[in-house]
């Protein structure tokens, strides 16, 4: 009884510190992206004004005209005034924590207004958003034991269900095709990943010689590559709950992020890498030294 | 009460996802941030034939218009500039009305003349292959013509 109450005890002290840890990382990532956002801007406002088109709610009501570079660098500021703020003050601040969300909703929302809502920092938007309320701080969430660990499960389901969506739409999709439209190329046809790469590739302009093309011809390659994808993503609400494999399982998205990348040009960068700094199991590498660090940090 | 707004926002986050599948239409749009991520529910190509759209550009000395692959701008990366084609052209395709119609068409001539500053005419162009072929042989493929324009 002892012994698995002290288990439980040690659980919940590595999760918290491991959320501390990943908090302070998704900070540095998120400044990364904002130091390219303003190096990105650079492009944008040299482009005619007349293509600025708001194209979704958020950018009609809070951005429905090309920002002028003041305002720009007032929004872009209060970001890093957060970060700051978050970082070195307090971390459980509501309002930057708020204002960091709304400020990097505020900067993609330019970037989407030329006839491209990218999808790729929906993770990234989303993890800020459910942030927003959650306390970083080890020591409270040591003290709220059972209730920050359900929480951090449902968190990091929040985060992950969206693979799990995009799994459930590709077998409605999969459905859909062999017994609704008989004759149509579906994921799991010989062809479907050669087709797929094909017409990804060719949308760019880039050369059809490279050795992907005759790899995935084999057929069988892009089918076992198929089902090892939807496996992958299916399977991401399930590593949300189950930590013992949650790791491991980030590691799977990443790689198939990573193929992606490879075979059809589909580039998700900032999301691998969130992946990978939010769920590291920092706490098995620090010393135990290390691991009281941030609970003397937080009085 | 931190940890129950938390719980809260993951619950928000999933219904917006799921309201997101019926309201990313018009004039819903997107419950921006949160996105449905039907995303590759079925492969390209899955036709076996597949229509891409390139622009055309005047060239005075040979008389003839010259297809402009996507390029990285000044201004533009290969994704943004892609992207606004595709969406200008997409537009005035399914315009509703002739106004909006002419609308897009006047993006797409600011647009264009300020990727092609050295060019004034511009037709952009269907170009439908089949994707089995056209691996074989890049030159494979149709052309007809969707619009021509002008720099005013």
């Amino acid at each position: 009884m002892i012994q698995q109450q002290s288990l439980n005890v040690s659980e919940i002290e590595s999760k918290a510190i491991n959320f501390w840890y990943a908090d302070k990382a998704l900070l540095i990532v998120t400044l990364g992206w904002l130091i390219l956002n303003l190096m990105d801007f650079q492009q944008i406002i040299q482009r005619p004004i007349e293509l600025f088109t708001p194209n979704n709610w958020f950018g009609r009501v809070f951005c429905p005209t090309l920002p002028t570079y003041p305002i720009f660098l007032i929004i872009w500021s209060t970001a890093i005034a957060s970060i700051a703020w978050l970082f070195f003050k307090n971390e459980d601040n509501i309002l930057f924590r708020f204002l960091l969300a709304f400020t990097i909703l505020w900067l993609n929302a330019v970037r989407w207004s030329y006839g491209f809502q990218s999808h790729v920092p929906h993770f990234f938007l989303l993890a800020h958003c459910l942030k927003i309320f959650f306390p970083v701080n080890i020591k409270k969430n040591i003290e709220a034991g059972k209730v920050f660990i359900l929480t951090e499960k449902l968190f990091v389901a929040g985060l992950l269900v969206t693979y799990t969506w995009s799994s459930v739409w590709k077998i409605i999709g999969l459905f859909n095709k062999i017994f609704f439209h008989k004759g149509e190329t579906h994921w799991l046809n010989a062809n479907a990943a050669y087709l797929n790469a094909i017409v990804s590739n060719r949308s760019y302009d880039t050369p059809l010689d490279s050795w992907i093309f005759p790899f995935l011809a084999q057929g069988f390659t892009g089918q076992i590559g198929f089902i090892f994808f939807l496996m992958v993503q299916l399977g991401a609400i399930y590593a949300a709950f189950n930590s013992k494999i949650r790791f491991a399982w980030i590691l799977l998205i990443t790689l198939s992020h990573v193929l992606n990348i490879l075979f059809f040009q589909i580039y998700f960068y900032i999301t691998p890498i969130l992946l990978l700094v939010l769920f590291f199991p920092y706490s098995r590498f620090l010393s135990s030294s290390s691991k009281l660090k941030p609970q003397q940090k937080s009085r | 009460m931190r940890y129950t707004l938390t719980k809260t926002m993951v619950v928000i986050s999933i219904f917006g996802s799921i309201a997101s599948v019926f309201l990313s239409t018009k004039p819903f749009n997107e419950p921006y941030p949160f996105f449905h991520w039907k995303l590759y529910s079925q492969p390209l190509g899955w036709q076996n034939e597949f229509d891409d759209f390139r622009v055309y550009t005047f060239d005075s000395v040979t008389n003839k218009f010259e297809r402009q692959a996507i390029k990285v701008t000044k201004t533009f990366n290969e994704d943004d500039c892609t992207y606004l084609f595709l969406n200008l052209t997409n537009k005035i395709i399914k315009a509703e009305n002739a106004q909006q119609q002419v609308d897009c068409k006047q993006k797409m001539v600011i647009f264009l003349s300020h990727v092609y500053p050295n060019n004034s005419k511009f037709r952009v162009v269907k170009e439908t292959y089949k994707p089995l072929e056209i691996i074989k042989q890049a030159t494979h493929y149709d052309t007809t013509t969707v619009f021509e324009c002008f720099r005013n």
